[in-house]
């Protein structure tokens, strides 16, 4: 199921995809996008409410005009949570959804009452450097992405990001070209606050997450590194952290009940 | 039609082996392949032969900016065109350019062109590209899809800085600043002719005709291959009600000019090898980082991409080369002809050639500048002789030194 929230001036609307029943919880996904059959989103809800808004400029990059930065990002999901009336919510987020996720915590520590951060970009460390990602377009994001990216979890979720959402025309009759629009603006998005690296304060701003934190991480993340998961645990206040093995970037893809588990044991 | 050398200063010493040994020749080219003291005879020996173009009567002489560059050694062309200004003494000197986005802030570029102006006497052209990827993303760290915003931005600062005549506060969502008033001011008044060196992008071509700034296609694969681009520009001249004049086009050409089609082989299949072979192996993820291009033009070129062979196979032979239209070479005749046809098809009345490319020896630099200026260009330079060319400087006001 899926509505629409307008917030931000000029006006931007958001696609809220909503599935379960129970407790709210905010999903903010990763650069891969969201679709209305997103596994990720199906699992989680079989214990709650699951509201996963879609990311402005996933479908038209030139909404980010006035989202200048991450600061103006943080704030754009404070007015959503207005929209979406929820005063104080549980966030789950993965990899660009967890540094948004995140920056939203430290701007407005009140409203996150739960945090979980999947494999959060948004940090930087050059002992074990991020690599670049948008040299790898399109081709090499696979490796990057997955453990494996021929299992078939991989093969069922990029199928499924591949195919978006129906309410929403294609833009090209060329399947490849129709793929390629599709996947371009959520990497436009990501290049717009990660560029050229992704570290724009994050570091700084952790100690202020009053929220108890989860991080989970992939052990064979080959995007961002599981030592990242150290840095974070550091700078935030009160957090942990959980491994996942024989997962990449895309653990909540490969591992997803595993991951809904760790959720469900942390979330209550 | 007017006629302008270009030189992008290449390093002419890439081994053999460097497309086997290195994954691109810019941004993360290996630094143990430069010697900066055969680096110091290369710049010499280009700067001789742009200054022999000034010579042999060329309309304008050339220079750009590329960082991290294996075949493009002028982070900073304004260094070269303040040499070219005071040596050069009839040519227009034609920057070609400055990418304004990656200058902070962007009045360092309104100062630096008038520097240039006020020592060339009034003989600048400024260019203003909007940069590669490779240069303004992965080099210099401008996220793409803030890019083009930010240098449009930047080209209106410096309009307004070299326009306005009070001291002004400038309040941009890239650049701000309290007091612009920038000093010395250009020769030329209001402004040195602008020149947009671009690629095949609807944004461009709308925005330099409707701030009457000449459209250059800086093509490396010739004019064969440049006719839908170009008829994509003519096109939005037509849509937009503007003039079609010829002169507010550009095309850039590799050209090698021969007694016949073999001693072209012989002097310039090396160099064009060496330039198509070693200076253009690129590393693909470079090329076209997301938000680069915009959503319509993305869609076009995938799906030309998709229609089309890929432009660029590893190891081109000369013949390739040539039967490709990526050089125009052969005799006076053939070079005319085909010149003559490129016209008529792209209809620019700037034509900026290449006579040096790849690892080309001076001696033959020279022998190829000579003939295209001695046989070539006087046949050619009636062409659009009707039109008016608002695009080029005006006669220098100053005494010649």
């Amino acid at each position: 199921m899926s509505r629409t929230v307008t917030v931000w001036d000029p006006p931007i609307t958001a696609k809220i995809y909503e599935q379960g029943e129970g407790e709210p919880v905010l999903f903010l996904h990763s650069g891969s996008g969201i679709t209305p059959s997103d596994p990720l989103v199906a699992a989680l809800a079989a214990s709650r409410k699951v509201i996963a808004p879609r990311h402005p400029g996933f479908v038209d990059p030139d909404e980010l005009d006035e989202l200048r930065d991450v600061h103006d990002l943080a704030l754009y999901h404070d007015e959503l949570l207005d929209a979406l009336e929820l005063d104080s919510v549980a966030v789950i987020g993965h990899s660009f959804g967890g540094m948004v996720a995140a920056e939203l915590a430290a701007h407005v520590p009140n409203r996150v009452s739960k945090l979980v951060l999947a494999a959060p970009v948004g940090l930087w460390n050059e002992d074990y450097p991020m690599p670049d990602f948008f040299t790898a377009f399109p081709f090499g994001m696979a490796e990057l992405l997955w453990h494996d990216s021929s299992s078939s979890e991989a093969m069922t979720a990029m199928a499924t990001m591949a195919q978006g959402d129906d309410e929403e025309k294609s833009q090209s009759d060329d399947p490849l070209t129709a793929m390629m629009l599709r996947v371009l603006p959520g990497l436009v998005t990501l290049g717009k606050y990660i560029w050229p690296l992704p570290d724009k304060g994050l570091g700084r701003r952790l100690r202020r997450i009053k929220a108890p934190t989860l991080l989970v991480w992939g052990e064979k993340d080959k995007l961002m590194p599981a030592q990242y998961a150290d840095d974070f645990v550091k700078g935030i206040p009160n957090a942990k952290v959980e491994f996942i093995p024989d997962a990449g970037h895309m653990a909540p893809y490969e591992q997803t009940q595993d991951f809904a588990n760790l959720v469900n044991d942390f979330l209550g | 039609m007017k006629f302008h050398f270009f030189h992008l200063m290449p390093y002419p010493y890439l081994p053999d082996d460097f497309r086997q040994q290195v994954r691109s020749v810019w941004v993360d080219v290996p630094i143990d392949y430069y010697d900066p003291v055969k680096g110091h005879e290369v710049y010499h020996t280009y700067l001789d032969e742009l200054m022999y173009a000034d010579e042999l009567g060329f309309d304008g002489i050339c220079v750009n900016e590329h960082h991290q560059n294996a075949y493009g050694l002028m982070p900073s062309p304004n260094l070269m065109a303040s040499i070219m200004a005071r040596e050069s003494r009839n040519a227009k000197v034609v920057v070609m350019g400055n990418s304004v986005a990656l200058y902070n802030p962007p009045t360092r570029v309104a100062e630096e062109f008038a520097m240039l102006d006020v020592l060339s006497g009034g003989r600048l052209i400024a260019g203003f590209p909007v940069g590669t990827p490779m240069d303004s993303n992965f080099c210099y760290g401008t996220p793409p899809a803030i890019l083009r915003e930010k240098y449009r931005e930047g080209v209106e600062l410096i309009m307004r800085a070299w326009s306005e005549r009070e001291p002004f506060a400038f309040n941009g969502k890239y650049t701000q600043l309290r007091y612009v008033n920038v000093w010395p001011r250009p020769i030329q008044q209001p402004r040195p002719p602008v020149w947009i060196p671009g690629g095949g992008s609807v944004e461009t071509w709308e925005f330099c005709i409707r701030n009457h700034f000449n459209y250059s296609y800086l093509s490396y694969f010739g004019y064969q291959g440049a006719k839908d681009v170009m008829k994509g520009y003519w096109d939005t001249v037509a849509q937009l009600d503007a003039e079609p004049n010829p002169y507010s086009a550009g095309f850039l050409q590799f050209v090698g000019v021969a007694k016949d089609d073999a001693e072209a082989e012989k002097l310039y299949a090396p160099a064009a090898l060496y330039f198509y072979n070693k200076c253009l192996h690129l590393y693909p993820g470079f090329v076209q980082p997301p938000g680069y291009s915009s959503m319509e033009t993305v869609r076009r070129r995938i799906q030309s991409q998709v229609a089309g062979a890929s432009a660029l196979s590893p190891d081109l032979t000369w013949k390739d080369i040539l039967d490709r239209g990526y050089v125009v070479a052969g005799s006076p005749e053939t070079v005319i002809d085909q010149l003559q046809e490129a016209a008529d098809t792209l209809r620019m009345g700037h034509l900026m050639v290449l006579l040096h490319f790849g690892n080309m020896q001076q001696e033959t630099v020279k022998y190829n500048t000579e003939l295209f200026a001695r046989e070539v260009m006087p046949k050619l330079s009636g062409l659009f002789s009707d039109w008016e060319d608002e695009y080029f400087p005006a006669p220098s006001p100053v005494a010649p030194r």
